[in-house]
């Protein structure tokens, strides 16, 4: 089950494993990392974004205190969140994928494949799969 | 989708959420008017035939509207029924959860419906005295404090018959049981001649028929052991006091 | 500050007692899931904080109100949708129905009103006895919502609705939990569609709240540990907090226990078991996890 937001493709999943707000603090960064949202952005208010989601706006709202005790976004009284100007993609694309290494880790370590094993698959999977474009090089 | 429309500062206690004693009377009023229409067309059209029939085929000088009068007495008495339709006390959560003191809102009801059951036995009434008329049997109409036992007398029993309504769960069987075993018990102490009892029992029954009997009294005639409108006030009293005690009736949701 | 709040409540039907010391917390601004098993005391709850069932001990308090002595200043700041679909005088038109309710609340808020019919597709002109389930339990929610209440008590909220107004449904929650700081009370078993609407957790077992923290807390402490032991590994006494389930599988067992995670995995370890993985549970897991020990094998109800 999903809930997607019109105004900047964030989407939760109850499967996700990862707390709800960290899922869409997750999905602000990769919105950030893709241009979707550029600094100085609004995000969308805690209660259309709590709505669109069907979530908690608690939820919504700690997502975005997280996102600015982080100093990735900014909340001016009133008038609502924004992307953190002095953002930057690179490093958020950096915190993306340890996050995504960690969660294949421990899927791995889960069903008794160690790291090399896994970075060996990995490599293959990649080199039959045609290379998304844009993609940096490993 | 729209709901994001007005944003609105929550209500809490800045506004006051509980709406007036008027407001939710004119809400029963309507609600027992809307609801029952048909069946206070009925009433009326009913009365109105008694009264016209009454009036016309009266063979003593001056109108005999005692007939009349114990129709409207006992329309009023089984109109509570109606009132209080689909709503026995174990199915009456919608009522209930207004947010209204249950009591006060069972009176207000209560009262909405007597309104409409007097309004239209009046207008019952006075159609039929102008059928009458137009067939050429004019009556001399109503003393106005005779009407008034009239509305008293109907009052009363639509009070009596209000009390099995709002507490009981089959009130038809108390609004028809109590008075038949009342009679039937009177009846039978007389018939055995079982005095005083028997006295005592017919004692609110007598003063009953004298407070119903008030309005047949023609203006002039004698007015013989003038208790009538005592007893019709001690009646009211006594409708008065066991509506009060039947409207803080709460009954209990269970679960089985 | 709490919005609801019951000490001690004790409610008996004949012999059964059906709430036995319910000390119920309902945090104010949040929104609170209410979860038990058929029979638990969840409609017995909800019935005595709308005042319609007077507590045989113990305080309850409903926005600072008594709700049996109190009853109609509670109700007016209450929004309410019963578990069963019966509503309004059936012989009235659903607008006639809604516009009948909003005199009875000064704050009905009519252009909310609108809206909500129309996401909920309330069609207006039929009689309430004519609507079908779904229909009937829109209008349910419009006659508990129009008015903005700062308190919604909901029982089974989507129970009867259609896939599509089932999501609409729990839009117009979560809208409305977040306009204007408004406490919500929902009592399911659906506990899939109110896990992303938790704020707090309430499991209710036979008459008493076995559990209730908030969803964050929930979390952290009730966890999966899956670890791989030897053969004919000594189960230690202490795993390092409450076991609530146990499954054991060829050469891997599974506990759910209540604790302290990193001191879980240590005990574990000590122990001679591997930890292959510690996870998080869903809020139906966990509920089905607590709810099945209480009908006797691993709790202590």
């Amino acid at each position: 089950m999903e809930g997607r937001s019109r105004e900047s493709l964030i989407r939760v999943r109850s499967e996700d494993p990862r707390p709800i707000y960290v899922q869409i603090m997750d999905e602000v960064r990769r919105g950030v990392v893709l241009g979707a949202l550029r600094p100085d952005d609004p995000l969308p208010s805690v209660r259309d974004l709590a709505a669109e989601l069907r979530v908690s706006p608690n939820t919504v709202a700690q997502a975005y205190r997280e996102l600015e005790r982080s100093g990735e976004a900014y909340t001016r009284r009133g008038v609502g969140t924004f992307v953190a100007s002095g953002v930057d993609p690179g490093r958020l694309r950096e915190s993306l994928a340890r996050g995504i290494a960690e969660q294949a880790l421990r899927e791995a370590y889960r069903s008794g494949v160690g790291v090399d094993h896994l970075l060996a698959e990995i490599r293959r999977a990649a080199g039959q799969d045609a290379r998304p474009e844009g993609a940096s090089t490993p | 989708m729209g709901t994001a429309e007005t944003p609105r500062a929550r209500s809490g206690d800045a506004v006051d959420r509980r709406p007036r004693v008027l407001r939710v009377l004119r809400s029963q009023l309507a609600l027992v008017g809307l609801g029952r229409r048909r069946e206070l067309l009925a009433v009326s059209v009913f009365m109105g035939v008694v009264v016209a029939w009454m009036l016309t085929a009266a063979r003593a000088p001056g109108p005999d509207v005692r007939s009349a009068l114990g129709t409207a007495v006992v329309l009023g008495y089984l109109w509570p029924v109606s009132v209080w339709e689909g709503e026995p006390p174990s199915r009456r959560l919608y009522h209930r959860l207004l947010p209204v003191g249950e009591r006060l809102h069972n009176l207000l009801r209560i009262g909405a419906g007597g309104t409409w059951i007097v309004a239209s036995l009046a207008a019952g009434t006075l159609i039929g005295m102008g059928a009458a008329g137009l067939l050429g049997h004019a009556s001399a109409g109503f003393a106005p404090a005779a009407a008034l036992e009239a509305v008293g007398g109907v009052l009363v029993m639509y009070g009596l018959g209000s009390v099995a309504a709002v507490a009981t769960e089959h009130p038809g069987r108390w609004i028809v049981g109590v008075p038949l075993v009342y009679v039937l018990l009177v009846a039978l102490l007389d018939a055995h001649g079982v005095q005083p009892l028997a006295g005592w029992l017919e004692a609110p029954l007598r003063s009953l028929n004298r407070a119903v009997e008030t309005p047949l009294r023609t203006a002039g005639a004698s007015a013989g052991g003038s208790s009538f409108p005592d007893a019709l006030l001690l009646w009211l009293a006594i409708a008065g006091a066991a509506l009060a005690l039947a409207a803080s009736f709460r009954p209990e949701p269970g679960r089985g | 500050m709490t919005a609801v709040r019951t000490e001690g409540l004790v409610r008996r039907f004949g012999d059964r007692v059906a709430l036995r010391g319910l000390d119920l917390r309902v945090p104010a601004g949040g929104i609170y899931v209410l979860i038990g098993r058929n029979g638990a005391g969840k409609t017995t709850t909800l019935n005595v904080l709308l005042g319609l069932l007077r507590p045989d001990a113990g305080a309850v308090s409903v926005l600072g109100a008594e709700p049996w002595t109190r009853a109609a200043r509670v109700r007016a700041r209450v929004g309410y949708l019963p578990e069963s679909s019966a509503l309004g005088y059936p012989w009235m038109t659903a607008r006639q129905a809604l516009a009948f309710h909003a005199t009875y609340h000064p704050a009905w808020d009519q252009g909310y009103e609108h809206s909500l019919v129309e996401a909920l597709e309330v069609p207006v002109e039929v009689r309430l006895d004519q609507l079908s389930k779904g229909q009937a339990r829109g209008v349910q929610l419009v006659m508990a919502l129009a008015h903005r209440p700062p308190l919604l008590l909901l029982d089974e909220p989507t129970d009867g609705l259609d896939p599509v107004l089932r999501d609409r449904a729990l839009e117009i929650l979560a809208d409305f939990a977040g306009s204007g700081g408004a406490t919500l009370l929902l009592s399911t078993h659906l506990v899939h569609e109110a896990e992303r609407l938790a704020d707090h957790v309430g499991i209710l077992g036979r008459g008493e709240l076995v559990v209730q923290h908030s969803r964050a807390e929930l979390r952290e402490r009730l966890r999966s540990y899956r670890a791989r032991v030897p053969e004919g590994w000594p189960e230690p006494a202490e795993l390092g907090g409450r076991v609530w389930a146990r499954s054991r599988s060829t050469a891997e067992i599974e506990w759910r226990v209540w604790g302290d995670s990193d001191h879980v995995v240590a005990e574990l370890s000590a122990a001679g078991a591997t930890v292959r993985e510690v996870s998080d549970l869903s809020l139906e897991e966990a509920a089905r996890t607590i709810l099945s020990a209480q009908g006797g094998r691993n709790g202590d109800g």
